[in-house]
């Protein structure tokens, strides 16, 4: 009876969703080179980059005005925890990136709570991570949303950012937060809402 | 009048100086993949990767006995300091990496302080970063130790204290610094004038 050598996908991947705005969206093929809707294995020890460069980066922005490279997602562990974390570091030295209303200055990077929302540009990426066991990869899946996360959802006031890789609280980076109730006659917009405040 | 376009190169840059040492160099061409003695320039944001795959890594070790991503070095900067910082990441499901005797499991990475010495299998890296005003790009300069940094540096393994990646942080918490033991012995003028060498 054959073993499988291909245990790593048999055990559960750690997942990052990562769910884009763009203004124009709608009218300019932004998101064209990205696999939208389809999950993609990445091993865990390569950073995730994202960016104007299709040969410099893992998945690429079709819009000029998106630097080369513009942030990468880096995985790593800590002593203390078994989950797979994960940072992000911005590699454009023009424009920030924020975090959670944190900004990040060119190679500045930070810890992602488990769930962020990053903005660069007129984009706005807001990214879930879920739990896997497997060691040597995760997953990673685009989708497109329809409103801007950052509308839907309030951004918190501005906390010094803090790179902690040891510590798996959310260290300096605020947790996403609402501002209270949302109008009930805006059902389009709390409908939104619900299906990515899990 | 042209004004220079290339004002980075005119910056002093970050510098790396990567020494290393294995038991069997002498005999095996293990760095013959490397620019030793030559400073080669890099861009800070990608990461520094050193393994047995030439495809996948920036510089290369020529040992079937080093992982295909062993560790990688990442720049990276902190909102209160000018300097361009490191950090170290082991790469490697098996082994581990130790930096100023510290392990890192597999995706851990801890600060690099301004002198480190880095091991996985046997190999001895010691690291020493001179600081640069460049943002963009930094320097890396490989060279060979003819004795191993670890018996020159005299290693105190200190009590286990957790690995801490503190980017914020300047001092290098977590990862003790590098210290002798003490005075070498006098008579040993060949272990002492390179321990001279290394020691600035």
């Amino acid at each position: 009876m054959e073993l499988p050598h291909t245990m790593e996908t048999e055990e559960l991947m750690t997942y990052l969703q990562i769910q884009l705005y763009h203004p124009q969206q709608a009218s300019k093929a932004l998101y064209r080179l990205l696999p939208v809707d389809a999950r993609h294995k990445h091993p865990a020890e390569d950073p995730l980059r994202l960016g104007r460069d299709v040969h410099g980066c893992t998945f690429a922005l079709a819009d000029p005005r998106v630097s080369r490279k513009q942030l990468a997602l880096q995985a790593y562990h800590t002593a203390n925890s078994p989950d797979m974390l994960f940072s992000v570091q911005n590699l454009s030295q023009k424009g920030h990136v924020t975090v959670n209303g944190s900004e990040l200055g060119y190679l500045e990077r930070a810890e992602l709570p488990n769930k962020a929302l990053v903005r660069f540009g007129e984009y706005e990426l807001l990214i879930r991570r879920e739990n896997g066991e497997a060691k040597g990869s995760f997953e990673v899946e685009f989708g497109v949303l329809a409103v801007p996360p950052s509308r839907e959802v309030g951004v918190p006031s501005i906390v010094p950012v803090m790179d902690t890789g040891s510590d798996h609280s959310n260290n300096g980076i605020p947790p996403l937060m609402s501002h209270g109730p949302i109008e009930m006659d805006e059902t389009i917009m709390y409908q939104s809402c619900s299906m990515f405040l899990s | 009048m042209e004004v220079s376009q290339t004002v980075e190169t005119e910056e002093l840059m970050t510098c790396l100086q990567i020494q290393l040492y294995h038991p069997q160099q002498a005999s095996r061409a293990l760095y013959r993949m490397l620019p030793l003695e030559t400073r080669h320039k890099l861009q800070a944001e990608d990461p520094v990767r050193l393994g047995r795959d030439a495809q996948a890594c920036t510089f290369v070790l020529a040992d079937p006995r080093v992982s295909r991503k062993q560790l990688s070095l990442q720049a990276y900067r902190t909102s209160n300091s000018p300097d361009m910082l490191f950090s170290v990441q082991n790469l490697s499901q098996k082994g581990r990496v130790t930096v100023n005797g510290f392990e890192l499991g597999f995706l851990e990475r801890a600060e690099l302080p301004g002198k480190a010495l880095i091991r996985f299998g046997e190999y001895e890296m010691l690291i020493r970063r001179e600081n640069g005003e460049a943002k963009g790009s930094f320097e890396v300069e490989f060279g060979m130790l003819a004795v191993p940094p670890s018996r020159e540096m005299g290693m105190v393994v200190p009590n286990m204290v957790p690995v801490m990646d503190t980017g914020s942080d300047l001092s290098t918490n977590g990862i003790p610094p590098l210290m002798s033991q003490g005075p070498m012995e006098m008579d040993e003028t060949i272990m002492y004038q390179s321990g001279r060498a290394l020691l600035p």
